[in-house]
């Protein structure tokens, strides 16, 4: 098994290399340039502006510029004004050496930035996955088998909402009537603002997890409920339960020794792609809950056209999808031993 | 089955008051106002985004005040003097302003700050407010001055742009301005208050400054509180999350009950802009070619005639537009200066009036008509079409564009409304020149000064992609106004207002640019606290040191 995780990360290596390559020339073909953003105000003129450029590297070709964040810029010494000569040595040391940059907003490392918002992500995230299928697998169990009963229809009418209803608009919804009117619920952040975060434990955070966590889990949760209903029926006609039955093995035993641990073993491969996934999911989330999450960065990133922290983030993204998809190969061939790693 | 789902509803039960009472976070005592944004930078010469502008301007000195509703520059940290032929500026800094390491707050400090700002090596934003540095001298520990390479009425606004850095806590050499923890976090204030924590995306929170040399702080713990949605920040303030926030006058008539609430409609100096371009945006040139010399640029097929561009200024209804900002609005331009700039404000022009059946006359006149009767007016066989582009970023461009579209399709003309995102916008439509018309807002420095917009009109500005010369307007009378107006001997007001009268004459007469409307905001707080009194030209981040907690 060890030469089989091996073996797939190593395969990850290119893997990565192309999702860069083709992320920073997508993303220098996307309309728009960061300095501009910075300078349109009566305070700048054409002439810092093409300095910010020079200094930023911005005026390179896009090759060049990929090259700069892949191997640094700390054997150039830039032409800051213009006049033909060196002024100052580059500072980036390149994605090889482990700098992913500074960011053109916050000017400061691009890794301490993303490092500073992936526990929040993560632990957005995770919760959902935990509430999702904590509640998805049971109601998708007992809507197989209590099959055509209210409690299936219920599950189905759950299961359409959830995956109807827009996530902004719910969460809108969600924090007006307890926020807003019941006041209950702390309407955004991560914890009691008026307190040092240095004294804050997860527990602090719980109150102001739970809208965002229904949110984001009830995509999951209606999903896994159809999936798990679905594969429970079809466990249950196959031979081996109806010989199981044959054979007077009371109903109980059946479901839990025969029908549920099969049909949730193709359950385990939603796992990974779902890990690789919250990135995504949770940005807008993070923005309307005012979560200080990666969301809110790759998004304020995108919107200004801060290609540090975007490449960064493709990065970090592109390797919670390939780590959530070996997670899921590896949970499916250690749940199903008809499965080998080689 | 059942049993399970009774004890989830009774879980559900004892769950949620336990989560009330921690719901309910106390405030007393501590003053919340909503950011917009992270801040991103501490750096006084490096920031460029309003969630770093609200902490920059609390914790770093800055020279002086500005009257809030004159908006005149005030003493304040520092008193000044001029030299009579203008081009020295000496001031002198309060002997007891000192940083809150007991540091005094010196000239060698602003020296140090200016000196950074101007380095090629730092690439500061704020290079381009000390070009008209020549110098700047130490006096001595508390006076320096600031020496001009010429008359510059508006430097006042350089001054107040650059708050100024500890130099004791920077090396000599610059090498790390860009780099200096400060940058991210500071421990060392020389505004009314100092930086306690930074809770990055989520609050910013600081403590009065007992060693202000204004005094300390009336309220002791300051939160800005990152909210980036504006309708969960308005919710925010209703549920008492926050207690300051500021929206446009239609998003005001909409925010109820506000019995807890005081506010004030604030105006400033941002002046709206619907831009038809003179040139042909298939082809941008800059007006000057590497020489200096004149470029003959393509005029643009439909907004090259005045008579044109005039019949566009009156035939779709400003009036209407500003009906929709809703309580205090705003108000009328005819020219770049804004009318509650009282002494620049040409008060003999009156802004065009919506005239639909004049705008008719104006386009018979100058030659487009409908020939085919297709309802599409002709001139030389070049239909009457263009695209208005804009960027969504704030309600009344969209409302704009809309009822421009719409009232003018009534003039016979076919136009077409493109909305793009901010971004692709700037940099590759409206910097690159190439658009028919189009609609933006262009905001002034502080203390406000009729200059402000002076790069929107001034012919070397006329660069595509970095100029702001966006319409391509090349007159040379109207430069020399502005150079006038800039460089007066004396810097007189009431010499400078008849410059800025005919300014203003001009850009009517020629309709330079049509300007539409100057939106105002409304700035929202809680009853709690008291001294709420922002201006148009001082708004509540200066002023957060003079609030308190009323009863």
């Amino acid at each position: 098994m060890g030469r089989y995780l091996l073996r797939r990360l190593v395969q990850a290596v290119p893997t990565i290399f192309g999702v860069t390559l083709i992320s920073f020339l997508l993303m220098m073909a996307t309309p728009g340039d960061p300095i501009s953003l910075i300078t349109f105000n009566p305070d700048s003129d054409p002439e810092t502006t093409m300095m910010l450029r020079r200094q930023l590297g911005l005026d390179q070709p896009p090759l060049m510029q990929y090259l700069y964040w892949l191997i640094g810029n700390d054997w150039v010494n830039i032409d800051v004004n213009g006049d033909g000569t060196g002024d100052m040595w580059g500072k980036r040391q390149g994605f090889l050496r482990g700098d992913l940059g500074q960011s053109i907003k916050y000017k400061s490392s691009v890794l301490e930035l993303i490092l500073q918002r992936v526990g929040p992500t993560l632990q957005l995230g995770i919760a959902a996955i935990l509430v999702g299928y904590g509640l998805g697998i049971p109601i998708g169990l007992l809507s197989a088998v209590y099959h055509r009963s209210w409690i299936d229809q219920l599950s189905r009418v759950l299961s359409v909402l959830g995956n109807a209803v827009p996530s902004f608009w719910l969460a809108l919804l969600l924090i007006i009537v307890f926020s807003v009117n019941l006041r209950v619920l702390p309407m955004s952040g991560m914890f009691d603002i008026t307190k040092n975060s240095a004294t804050i434990t997860i527990f602090d955070t719980i109150p102001y997890m739970i809208m965002p966590v229904i949110v984001l889990s009830l995509g999951i949760i209606a999903g896994i409920s159809r999936f798990t209903r679905a594969q429970v029926l079809e466990v249950m006609g196959q031979d081996y339960v109806r010989t199981a039955n044959a054979k007077g093995l009371p109903m109980r035993r059946v479901r839990w020794g025969h029908i549920i641990p099969n049909a949730l073993i193709p359950a385990a491969t939603f796992l990974g792609p779902t890990l690789g996934s919250l990135l995504g999911g949770a940005v807008i989330i993070e923005q309307v809950f005012s979560w200080p999450g990666m969301g809110r960065l790759v998004i304020d990133a995108v919107f200004q056209r801060d290609y540090p922290i975007i490449m960064g983030s493709v990065v970090i993204g592109a390797l919670m999808y390939i780590l959530g998809v070996l997670l899921s190969d590896t949970l499916y061939g250690l749940l199903d031993p008809r499965i080998r790693f080689n | 089955m059942k049993r399970f789902i009774v004890l989830a509803l009774l879980l559900g039960l004892m769950v949620l008051p336990l989560v009330g009472s921690v719901a309910a976070q106390s405030t007393e005592g501590t003053l919340v106002m909503r950011s917009i944004g992270n801040m991103s930078t501490l750096n006084p010469i490096m920031w460029t985004d309003g969630g770093s502008f609200n902490l920059v301007s609390m914790i770093w000195p800055i020279p002086f005040s500005v009257g809030r509703d004159s908006g005149l520059p005030e003493p304040g940290l520092t008193s000044w003097t001029i030299s009579e032929d203008g081009l020295t500026y000496t001031f002198t800094i309060r002997d007891d302003a000192n940083w809150s390491d007991g540091t005094p707050i010196t000239s060698n400090d602003v020296k140090f700050t200016y000196d950074a700002a101007a380095s090629d090596i730092v690439g500061s934003p704020r290079k381009s407010n000390t070009t008209s540095f020549a110098a700047v001298n130490i006096v001595d520990e508390k006076t320096y001055e600031v020496v001009l390479n010429d008359i510059n009425c508006a430097v006042m606004q350089d001054f107040l742009a650059i708050p100024w850095m500890p130099a004791h806590r920077f090396a000599a050499d610059f090498s790390d301005v860009t780099t200096n923890p400060l940058n991210q976090f500071s421990d060392i204030s020389g505004g009314p208050y100092i930086l306690e924590e930074i809770v990055p995306d989520q609050f910013q929170r600081l403590t009065a400054n007992p060693t202000y040399w204004g005094g300390e702080p009336a309220i002791k713990t300051v939160i800005w509180r990152v909210m980036t949605d504006n309708a969960i920040a308005n919710q925010s303030l209703l549920a008492g999350e926050i207690d300051w926030n500021y929206m446009e006058g239609d998003l005001f008539e909409q925010f109820q009950p506000r019995d807890n609430f005081n506010s004030e409609t604030v105006y400033a100096d941002s002046v709206g802009l619907f831009f038809m371009n003179w040139a042909d945006p298939t082809n941008p040139q800059p007006a000057y070619d590497a020489d200096g010399n004149l470029v003959e640029q393509t005029p643009h097929p439909i907004f090259s005639d005045v008579l044109v561009r005039r019949a566009v200024q009156m035939g779709y209804d400003k009036d209407a537009i500003l009906a929709t900002l809703g309580e205090g609005g705003g108000g009328r331009l005819v020219g770049s200066v804004v009318p509650w700039m009282e002494w620049a404000f040409n008060k003999e022009l009156t802004p065009p009036a919506y005239d639909p059946e004049g705008a008719k006359a104006l386009l018979d006149e100058a030659g487009w008509i409908d020939t085919d009767g297709d309802g599409i007016r002709e001139k030389d066989g070049i239909p009457f079409k263009f695209d208005i582009v804009y960027s969504p970023v704030t309600n009344y461009f969209e409302t704009t564009a809309l009822v421009a579209q719409d009232q003018l399709s009534q003039l016979g003309m076919e136009v077409t409304v493109t909305s793009l995102e901010w971004g692709a916008y700037l940099n590759d439509v409206l910097l690159a020149q190439k658009f028919d018309a189009s609609i933006v807002s262009w905001g002034g420095g502080s203390p406000p000064d009729p200059t402000s917009t002076e790069p929107l009109l001034l012919s070397i500005g006329d660069q595509p992609g970095t100029g702001f010369n966006l319409t391509s307007y090349v007159n040379p009378e109207l430069d020399e106004l502005y150079r006038q107006g800039r460089a007066l001997v004396g810097c007189s007001p009431e010499e400078r207002a008849q410059i800025y009268g005919e300014i203003q004459r001009i850009q009517l007469e020629d309709v330079a640019i049509d300007f539409t409307i100057s939106p105002a905001t409304v700035e929202v707080m809680n009853k709690r606290v008291t001294g709420f009194d922002p201006g148009p030209w001082w708004t509540t981040q200066f002023t957060i040191s003079e609030l308190g907690f009323g009863g």
